[in-house]
């Protein structure tokens, strides 16, 4: 090939391996419109960290997105991807490797609620085939809603072991929510109905106790 | 002076770097414009690949004067999913969700953040407000 073909086609690649793909992919264009170019830099290396660890990387783009939709500080939003990214890290690996991204997702849920990785291992013996999404939604609610932390991490361990449903714990969700509504103490109300799945289906063995309270101060019926 | 043959292998050469590049460019934007729980802004042809469903939100604001919500779904955009006024002071909209879990809250009157009375709580966001969490079909079937 003649000297002009060859150094067209070097300016050619070149264009190719531009500035802005020597470090990685561009980043995203969203994150591009609606950060400073910081705190978008910033947020884009953890997405690229995340993706690098075979993280999902939409929920720490969503972060971002409605912190900026929040008007919160460059500062804040950034700190609040971090602290997800590092969320969903450890999620996957209390979860297991082979857990889905939406339950890598809801894990990461629980333990920026407070929930230690122990309970999200103890959840996955009891359920190792099933899902582990809804039971990890509603742990989180619980204790969004100030039901102590061993007590909505025991009562879902335990529920998830007696065989209880995803659709019995979306009702003990609602119902727990109700009671705390009604002056229920959130500890005792879990409590209570939790114990109301006991007859949803067969014990089992390695079935853990229910979390025991001193003092119920107020029972509802369902 | 450069051979003609020359000139042509260079015109072929440069013809293919730019169809290369061009394909690239198209499909990095493409992948883009579609993120996996993005806004079904393509209509049919993501229903069908993805089975989005329709989801109805609904909030009770009798003295709202507006109401919208924002989430993930909609890259939390505050103005891009308004709800309608229905009978009662009900506020609603369909919206069509891929399966997954989703992380949204309501906007009333441009500025206050409510999260969804009926739904399961997020934890708290880093960002001063609460949302709410809605599961859409079931991504795992147990």
């Amino acid at each position: 090939m003649s000297r002009f073909a060859a150094i067209a086609g070097g300016v050619l690649l070149l264009a190719l391996a531009g500035p802005g793909r020597v470090a990685g992919e561009p980043i995203d264009r969203r994150l591009a419109q609606r950060l400073d170019a910081p705190a978008a830099a910033a947020v884009w290396q953890v997405v690229e960290s995340a993706r690098a660890g075979g993280i999902p990387t939409d929920p720490l783009i969503a972060t971002a997105l409605e912190g900026a939709t929040k008007r919160a500080p460059a500062e804040a939003i950034v700190l609040a991807v971090r602290q997800h990214a590092a969320a969903l890290t450890a999620s996957r690996e209390a979860l297991g490797e082979q857990s889905s991204p939406t339950e890598i997702e809801a894990g990461a849920g629980v333990l920026l609620s407070g929930v230690l990785a122990d309970s999200l291992v103890r959840l996955r013996a009891m359920r190792p085939h099933g899902s582990l999404v809804i039971p990890l939604v509603v742990l989180a609610d619980l204790v969004t809603r100030q039901v102590p932390v061993n007590t909505a991490a025991g009562a879902l361990v335990w529920a998830s072991g007696s065989g209880a449903r995803d659709a019995d714990l979306l009702r003990l969700r609602s119902r727990v929510e109700a009671d705390i509504r009604h002056g229920v103490s959130p500890n005792a109300a879990t409590l209570a109905r939790a114990r109301g799945l006991e007859s949803n289906g067969p014990a089992r063995a390695q079935q853990p106790a229910l979390p025991r309270e001193s003092a119920v101060r107020r029972r509802t019926t369902p | 002076m450069l051979a003609p043959a020359s000139l042509a292998a260079a015109a072929a050469g440069l013809l293919f770097l730019g169809a290369v590049l061009g394909w690239m460019l198209r499909s990095r934007d493409l992948s883009r414009r579609v993120p996996a729980n993005a806004w079904p802004r393509e209509g049919a042809s993501l229903s069908a690949t993805r089975e989005v469903r329709i989801i109805q939100f609904v909030l009770a604001a009798p003295a709202a004067g507006r109401v919208s919500v924002a989430g993930d779904f909609n890259d939390w955009s505050p103005v891009a999913t308004p709800l309608h006024r229905a009978t009662g002071g009900v506020w609603v909209a369909a919206i069509p969700l891929a399966p997954g879990r989703h992380v949204y809250a309501f906007i009333v009157d441009g500025a206050s953040w409510v999260p969804d009375p009926a739904a399961p709580l997020a934890p708290e966001d880093g960002f001063g407000s609460r949302n709410s969490v809605i599961v859409v079909g079931d991504p795992e079937p147990a």
